[in-house]
């Protein structure tokens, strides 16, 4: 990256995008479609400094952890147990009844607060103390609660996509609507149609009677 | 963006090196992809003619691949596949290298975020 423009706080993009010359593309696309001897039968030379089957996308990372922005995420997404953030765990392990226990908590919450009152009138150096543990509880109880995160966002979801069918059945309600009214103009037209035919056969056969009635009074060879 | 140090333990094999390889690829695209995301970024490219290099263009069309599930569970900038469909036109790219419309698209995802957000 010796272009690198020292004075701009933005970085350049990955030297890579050089390689995605239209004629670095097209060779691509001959290969995969041709095969690789054909390639080089037609007499075509691959790129020196790098494999032709580079500019294809690289491979998902699956394994453990992988570094954006300099941190590093897990590739399998899932919870830090309280345990790896160091705190001590108040509820059980395993399956629970996870509404039962943070009622449990929220009443030691309640009660600690209590005993924080008391403390403070009685021996207010301890007071600290009393604030960390009930500091912990609430951090357990903030816990249980982000366990039930992946079961909110499936309940949005579900309730966006509901949203959305109950709009399109809004909206096929409408078209139907829309189509029930242009079949009533149509036939409409129709009938309004015919009531002219029938009243131009009667103006014709009209005008036919006077016109034959006329052309009696009038000498044959003036008609034409 | 990091510098894209590759783990400190030294690969054995041939096919460890092509791995290694493979994820730093990985790492470094997921992070220029998601640079997109920051009309200043654009607005910086735009400026240093970027968008006037036809291999770079073919580049972007490239990095549609994020916009696949496989790969687009790794953003954490999901803006960056907007923008990344707004450069496949080069209105937009022509329009990047003002920097009143870089500041109007930067007041839009301000209140994207702010307001449209649920």
């Amino acid at each position: 990256m010796s272009s690198q423009n020292v004075s701009s706080p933005f970085p350049l993009p990955p030297e890579f995008y050089k390689r995605y010359t239209d004629e670095n593309l097209d060779k691509l696309k001959r290969i995969k479609e041709h095969g690789i001897e054909a390639f080089t039968n037609a007499g075509d030379t691959l790129p020196q400094d790098f494999d032709i089957f580079d500019l294809e996308p690289p491979k998902p990372i699956t394994k453990d952890f992988y570094t954006m922005f300099n941190e590093a995420w897990p590739v399998v997404d899932r919870m830090r147990t309280l345990e790896e953030t160091d705190l001590q765990q108040l509820y059980p392990k395993g399956e629970i009844d996870k509404a039962s226990e943070l009622k449990k908590l929220n009443n030691s919450v309640v009660f600690n607060f209590v005993e924080l009152l008391d403390i403070l009138v009685k021996d207010p150096d301890r007071g600290p103390d009393k604030c960390e543990q009930i500091k912990l509880l609430l951090i357990n109880m903030k816990f249980l609660l982000n366990e039930y995160r992946p079961h909110q966002a499936r309940e949005t979801l579900q309730l966006i996509m509901k949203e959305q069918i109950e709009q399109r059945k809004l909206a096929t309600k409408e078209i139907q609507k829309r189509c029930n009214e242009l079949t009533q103009t149509l036939a409409n037209l129709k009938n309004s149609w015919k009531d002219l035919d029938v009243v131009k056969m009667e103006l014709d056969d009209t005008l036919y009677q006077e016109n034959s009635e006329s052309a009696d009074l009038i000498p044959e060879s003036n008609l034409f | 963006m990091s510098d894209q140090s590759t783990p400190t333990d030294k690969p054995q094999s041939p096919t460890t090196i092509i791995d290694a390889e493979n994820d730093k690829r990985f790492q470094i695209e997921l992070e220029f992809v998601q640079c997109l995301a920051n009309p200043w970024y654009l607005n910086n490219l735009a400026q240093r003619g970027f968008f006037q290099d036809p291999a770079f263009l073919n580049y972007l069309k490239y990095l549609k691949y994020w916009q696949r599930p496989e790969y687009a569970k790794f953003i954490i900038y999901p803006h960056a596949l907007y923008f990344l469909d707004l450069l496949q036109n080069p209105r937009f790219c022509e329009n990047l290298r003002n920097r009143d419309n870089a500041t109007k698209i930067s007041r839009a995802q301000y209140y994207h975020w702010f307001k449209w957000r649920n």
